[in-house]
C-alpha cells in the first residue's frame, strides 16, 4: 500500500502549536532570567548547575533536529550502518567527560574555548580556532534554522519562511531574556519531552509493522540497507564520531556547560549524557528502515522520520512528533546563540574595547550579540539551498582538525602554538578539499588525520613546556571593583 | 552478508528501553537534587 506523504496537520493547528510552545519558552526564559542578574549568571548559570540539569542538558543539546531528522535519513541511504554511525556521536559526549572535569578545575572563571586557546597557545592558535569556532556555529545555527522552517513545511504545510522565522524570534527571544538560565532550564524539559516523544512515537509505529516484516523487506527489496559488508557506510561511521569528536571538543556550546556545571558534576553528566543520547538515533533510524515495509512515499530523504510518525499516526502523531522537533530545535539554537555570543563578547568584543569591560557592559554586549547572531541565522537560511546534511558537514573536516590541539592542549605541556596552527590549517585544509573532491563521509576523517601529522610535526619542530597553573592564575573574568559597584547598581562617574 | 533480525531487534527494543531509563533517571536525579538544594 503507498500511503501519500502530505501534510497532515492543518497549518492553524501548526500555528497553535507553535504559539503554545512559543510563549512557554518566552514565558520560562523570562522567569528563569530574574536569576541572571549578573554577567556570571547569564553566560554561566552561576557556575553552580547539578546533575539532573547538567545531564539533560548534554542530552537535549545534542539531540539536534538534524538527529531527528537526519538519523532516519541515514537509515534510509546507507542502511543500518547508518544509523549506527550516528550513534557513534555518543562518543564525543563520553570523550569529553573527563575533559570537562579538566577545563572546570583548570579554569574555574573561564568562560569560552577560544579563551583556553588564547591563553594556551596565543594568536598563532586562536586566529584559525575563532574562524573555525564561528563557522561551526553559524553553519548549525544555520541548519537548525532551514530544519525549523522544513519540519512545519512538511507536518503542517506552513510556508517555509514563516515557520523557519517564528523558531528563531522564540529560540532569540528567551535566550537573551534568560540566558544560560534559560537554556539549561528549558533544555531540562525539552530532553524529557523529546525522549518520551520518541518513545510514543518508536511504539506506535511498532504496533502498526513488526520488526520481523522490516528485515523481511529490507531483505527482498533493499539488502544493500542490511548488508554487514558497506563500505562507504562503514567508512561514515568513522567519519561521524571523528566529527562528533570534533564538534564537541571544540565548541563553546560544550565548554561553556562545562564551566557553568558544580565542580564534580561534569563528568558524571557528559557520561550520562551520551548513554541516554545513545539509543535516540537509532530508534529515530527505525523510523527511515520502516518507511519501505510501509510503502511511505519520500520525496525529500531529510524528513523521513517525521513523515512515518505523522502518517501512521494521523493528527496526534503529527501533533507529537511537531512537539519533539521542535524541542531538538530550540535546545540546540538556544544553545548555540548563548555560546556562541559568549565567543564575540569574550574573544571579540572585550579584547578590543578600551580598559575592560564590567558585568553589565558585558551583558548588554552579549544581547546585542545574539540578536544579530538570530538575524543572520534567519537570513542565512531565508536564502540557502541544498540538504541539511550537505550543509552540516562542510564544517566536519574544521572541526575534525581541532581535535588534536584541544587534547593535547588540555594534557600535554609540550604541545606548542606551532603544532596548534599548523594541525588546524593544514588539517582545515586538506580536508575541505577531500569533501569537495571524493564526499562528506570520509571529510572528518581526512581532516582529523592530517591535522595529527601536522601536530606531530609541530611538536617535534618547537617544543613547548607550558605550566598548566597559568591558566588559572591569569583569569581575564575576576571580579573587579567596577563589577560590584555595577552589580550594587551604583554608576561610576 | 546481512544484519540478523535478532540484532534488529536488539538494538530497537534496547534504544526504547534505555530511552525510557533515561527519561526516569532524570526526574530521579531532579528529586534528588531539589532536596539537596542543588539544582543551580
Amino acid at each position: 500500500m503507498i500511503i501519500a506523504a502530505a501534510p497532515v496537520l492543518s497549518p492553524s493547528a501548526g500555528y497553535v502549536m507553535l504559539v503554545l510552545f512559543g510563549v512557554l519558552w518566552i514565558g520560562l526564559g523570562i522567569w528563569w532570567g530574574r536569576r541572571a542578574k549578573s554577567y556570571d549568571g547569564f553566560a554561566v548559570a552561576g557556575r553552580n548547575v547539578g546533575l539532573a540539569l547538567g545531564t539533560a542538558t548534554a542530552v537535549a543539546t545534542w539531540i539536534t533536529s538534524n538527529t531527528t531528522m537526519l538519523a532516519p535519513q541515514f537509515a534510509l541511504q546507507w542502511g543500518l550502518w547508518g544509523a549506527l554511525g550516528y550513534a557513534t556521536a555518543s562518543f564525543g559526549l563520553f570523550a569529553f567527560a573527563p575533559m570537562s572535569g579538566r577545563i572546570r578545575k583548570l579554569m574555574p572563571t573561564g568562560y569560552t574555548a577560544v579563551e583556553f586557546i588564547r591563553r594556551r597557545y596565543g594568536m598563532a592558535g586562536t586566529i584559525p580556532f575563532l574562524i573555525i569556532s564561528l563557522f561551526y556555529a553559524i553553519i548549525w545555527l544555520i541548519t537548525m534554522s532551514m530544519a525549523g522552517g522544513k519540519l512545519l513545511f512538511v507536518l503542517s504545510g506552513i510556508p517555509y519562511e514563516v515557520g523557519m522565522t517564528v523558531v528563531v524570534v522564540v529560540c532569540v527571544l528567551y535566550t537573551l531574556f534568560g540566558g544560560m538560565y534559560a537554556v539549561i532550564g528549558t533544555d531540562f524539559i525539552q530532553s524529557i519531552i523529546i525522549l518520551v516523544g520518541l518513545v510514543v512515537v518508536a511504539v506506535a509505529v511498532l504496533m502498526h509493522v513488526d520488526i520481523a516484516d522490516v528485515h523481511q523487506e529490507l531483505s527482498v527489496e533493499r539488502p544493500m540497507l542490511l548488508s554487514v559488508f558497506f563500505p562507504a557506510a562503514i567508512m561514515s561511521l568513522f567519519n561521524n564520531m571523528l566529527f562528533s569528536f570534533g564538534e564537541i571538543f571544540h565548541s563553546n556550546v560544550w565548554w561553556s556547560r562545562a564551566f557553568a556545571m558544580r565542580e564534580g558534576v561534569g563528568p558524571k553528566a557528559y557520561a550520562l549524557g551520551g548513554l541516554l543520547w545513545l539509543p535516540v538515533p537509532i530508534v529515530a533510524g527505525f523510523l527511515g528502515l520502516a518507511a519501505p515495509a510501509l510503502g511511505i512515499g519520500i520525496s525529500q530523504p531529510d524528513t523521513v522520520g517525521p513523515l512515518v510518525a505523522a502518517t501512521l499516526l494521523g493528527t496526534g502523531g503529527a501533533m507529537l512528533v511537531f512537539v519533539v522537533v521542535f524541542c531538538s530545535l530550540a535546545s540546540s539554537i538556544d544553545s548555540l546563540l548563548a555560546a556562541t555570543s559568549d565567543l564575540i563578547v569574550n574573544d571579540i568584543v572585550e579584547p578590543v574595547l578600551p580598559g575592560r569591560a564590567g558585568s553589565q557592559a558585558k551583558r548588554r554586549w552579549s544581547a546585542i550579540a545574539i540578536v544579530l547572531l538570530g538575524v543572520l541565522a534567519w537570513s542565512a537560511a531565508l536564502t540557502s539551498s541544498g540538504t541539511l546534511a550537505e550543509v552540516l558537514f562542510s564544517a566536519g573536516p574544521l572541526v575534525g582538525s581541532c581535535i588534536w590541539p584541544i587534547v593535547c592542549g588540555l594534557y600535554y605541556r609540550r604541545a606548542s602554538p606551532l603544532a596548534a596552527a599548523l594541525a588546524m590549517v593544514f588539517g582545515s585544509a586538506v580536508g575541505l578539499t577531500v569533501y569537495f573532491t571524493i564526499g562528506w563521509f570520509v571529510a572528518s576523517l581526512v581532516g582529523a588525520a592530517v591535522s595529527g601529522l601536522f601536530f606531530l610535526i609541530g611538536t617535534w619542530i618547537s617544543p613547548d613546556d607550558f605550566d598548566f597553573d597559568s591558566l588559572a592564575g591569569t583569569s581575564d573574568e575576576l571580579p573587579t571593583e567596577q563589577d560590584e559597584f555595577e552589580l550594587a547598581g551604583v554608576e561610576q562617574g | 552478508m546481512m544484519f540478523p533480525l535478532w540484532f534488529l531487534q536488539l538494538l530497537v527494543v534496547g534504544g526504547l528501553v534505555l530511552c525510557g531509563i533515561g527519561v526516569l533517571m532524570l526526574i530521579a536525579f531532579l528529586i534528588v537534587d531539589s532536596k539537596d538544594r542543588q539544582i543551580w
